[in-house]
């Protein structure tokens, strides 16, 4: 090599070094859009109505939605449940940054495969949008659900599934449908990624299909193990009106997949269709723009570029089912932003996708 | 000439910071399917004075038009107030004397517009007349549990001071403002000032606007 070629190398190794500094910068300074969404979201005080996620555990046996509350369980031998509900709080407010900073690594690792410069900046910008979007602010409002963890679980197995570790990702997702079993629904972009990728790549098939399907046949076993016996145990201990008992019973615990649909459609969409479109429309305009996101920074290297877009929306619509058996609307759209989060970052990932070379 | 690929990356970059930026601004937003309520809970006030604050107010100002929850209030409101030391009856009239305190329904949402408050008075054993203090207020997202002091934003929409005898009724005309009505519940609070009094009603009724 020559003194001169070796000179354009460093130069143009230092370059590249100091761009890499300015995006992860950029992208570190993108996060505290994130913060004060959840700032700008974080409820005072734990929402009593889901006391139960903290307070119900395996102690009388095995019951659904169980596993925060045996956790928490030691705990309550030192102290009470009154000084236990600040640090629950905290916790919320820790698992939200744990997310920021989660997705700010994802971001930070498409930003660093892709060559293309604009493609670079657009993937930063989709982490601002990300950041702004309803995401971080519904998600800190719900103090006292479990969400936040269910996502840190989708995004712990995704972290694990981008750098093929796919037994360490079904051990995480396990956990999952132990929480809650509305998982399923934040593991659905994940799932229909991996059964993509098991469509274009031939590396890892049966372990990615079996991955996928994991946290399905978790989410059965749990609702056939149910033990409704120490559920009303678990009642009969909490110390809460019989009128919000009654309401968990029939509500959390009672209904079925069939009886929440009938519900939904007897009592929640009729009459209000206005409402439902006006709240779909103001909640996905952050999933349409990560997935045109997606469209813009990978288009050129799909090897199947309009299947591959018809994956990446029905990925990014997948949690929404959802709405057709829970009536907490703001709560299930926001998820569909961080599906699109999860679209985006797998639109680019080689586990994922079948990418041709990024000739920039 | 700007080739096509950097047209698209200016066009979908600037979407992306415009999306970022007014989400950021917006308020937090709650959705049921026939409620909603915004807040901005720990962020300073002025994020409340931005377009975006403006815009999702709008986008969202007549969904709780048919709020269950706020017709339920509006057919029997005095049954929905909270006593600071007054003293609710078996049929939802309030004796309020002296330094007592009568307020809510809590988070009583209700769509933007013109209204008025009617605030009814009769007499038992206990009360006939006295002096009171009448308020319409919007209050915004409480930090402190939603107590006679709580909410981040106090506003008074109407107010009324003086000498109640049995069988009057106080007219409170107010209007509600589209940023009020998103970040705010709406409450009423009677304050006693002197002797006591009996609060038995109080209506509230939207007055239509007017045909241009």
């Amino acid at each position: 090599m020559g003194t001169s070629e070796a000179l354009t190398n460093g130069r143009l190794g230092a370059t590249a070094a100091s761009r890499g500094r300015a995006a992860r910068a950029l992208l570190a300074s993108f996060m505290l859009a994130g913060v004060v969404g959840v700032w700008k979201g974080l409820a005072p005080a734990l929402d009593p109505r889901k006391e139960f996620y903290w307070l119900f555990s395996y102690q009388y046996g095995f019951i659904r939605r169980g596993l925060m509350g045996t956790l928490v369980h030691p705990l309550l031998k030192v102290w009470s449940f009154a000084d236990l509900k600040p640090m629950i709080i905290g916790a919320h407010v820790i698992a939200c940054v744990a997310i920021i900073v989660a997705l700010q690594m994802f971001f930070q690792d498409a930003v660093r495969r892709n060559q293309r410069w604009e493609a670079r900046i657009t993937l930063a910008l989709s982490f601002l949008c990300l950041m702004g979007s309803p995401l971080m602010p519904v998600l800190a409002h719900d103090a006292g659900y479990v969400d936040v963890y269910l996502m840190a679980v989708v995004l712990t197995a995704l972290w694990f599934v981008v750098h093929e570790r796919y037994v360490a990702a079904a051990l995480t997702v396990v956990i999952g449908p132990l929480i809650h079993e509305g998982f399923v629904f934040l593991w659905c972009p994940v799932a229909i990624m991996l059964a993509w990728s098991c469509a274009m790549l031939k590396a890892d098939r049966a372990k990615k299909l079996i991955l996928a399907a994991v946290p399905f046949l978790c989410t059965v076993g749990v609702i056939w193990y149910h033990d409704q016996t120490a559920l009303r145990l678990s009642m009969a201990a909490w110390p809460a009106s019989d009128e919000v008992k009654g309401a968990h019973m029939a509500y959390t615990f009672g209904q079925t997949l069939h009886s929440s649909f009938d519900h939904m459609s007897r009592y929640e969409f009729p009459g209000h269709w206005g409402n439902f479109m006006i709240a779909v429309a103001y909640s996905l305009v952050p999933s349409l723009l990560l997935l045109w996101a997606a469209v813009f920074c990978y288009w050129q290297r799909w090897t199947a570029r309009w299947p591959t877009l018809l994956v990446a929306v029905a990925a990014t619509l997948s949690p929404l089912p959802i709405v057709a058996l829970g009536w907490d609307l703001s709560r299930f759209l926001s998820w569909s932003n961080l599906a699109a989060a999860i679209v985006l970052i797998g639109a680019g990932a080689p586990t994922l996708t079948s990418l041709g070379p990024d000739d920039a | 000439m700007m080739p096509r690929r950097a047209i698209h990356a200016v066009v979908l970059n600037l979407a992306l910071v415009a999306g970022a930026a007014f989400y950021l601004l917006s308020p937090t937003v709650y959705a049921y399917f026939s409620e909603v309520s915004m807040s901005y809970s720990r962020v300073p006030a002025w994020f409340a004075a931005t377009a975006p604050a403006s815009m999702t107010a709008r986008i969202f100002a007549r969904y709780n038009a048919g709020s269950p929850i706020a017709a339920r209030f509006r057919k029997r409101l005095p049954c929905y107030l909270v006593d600071a030391g007054a003293r609710q009856n078996q049929d939802c009239a309030h004796d309020i004397g002296r330094g007592q305190l009568v307020y809510g329904p809590p988070n009583f949402k209700i769509p933007s517009g013109r209204y008025v408050a009617w605030f009814g008075f009769s007499r038992d054993e206990a009360c006939a007349a006295g002096e009171v203090r009448l308020e319409v207020d919007t209050k915004w997202w409480s930090d402190s549990g939603g107590g006679p002091s709580g909410g981040r934003f106090r506003k008074t929409l109407a107010t009324y001071a003086g000498r109640i005898e049995p069988g009057d009724r106080i007219e409170l005309p107010f209007t509600l403002k589209l940023v009020d009505a998103a970040l705010g519940a709406v409450e009423f609070r009677a304050v006693g000032v002197s002797d006591c009094v009996l609060l038995s009603r109080i209506e509230l009724n939207e007055i239509p606007a007017p045909l241009r």
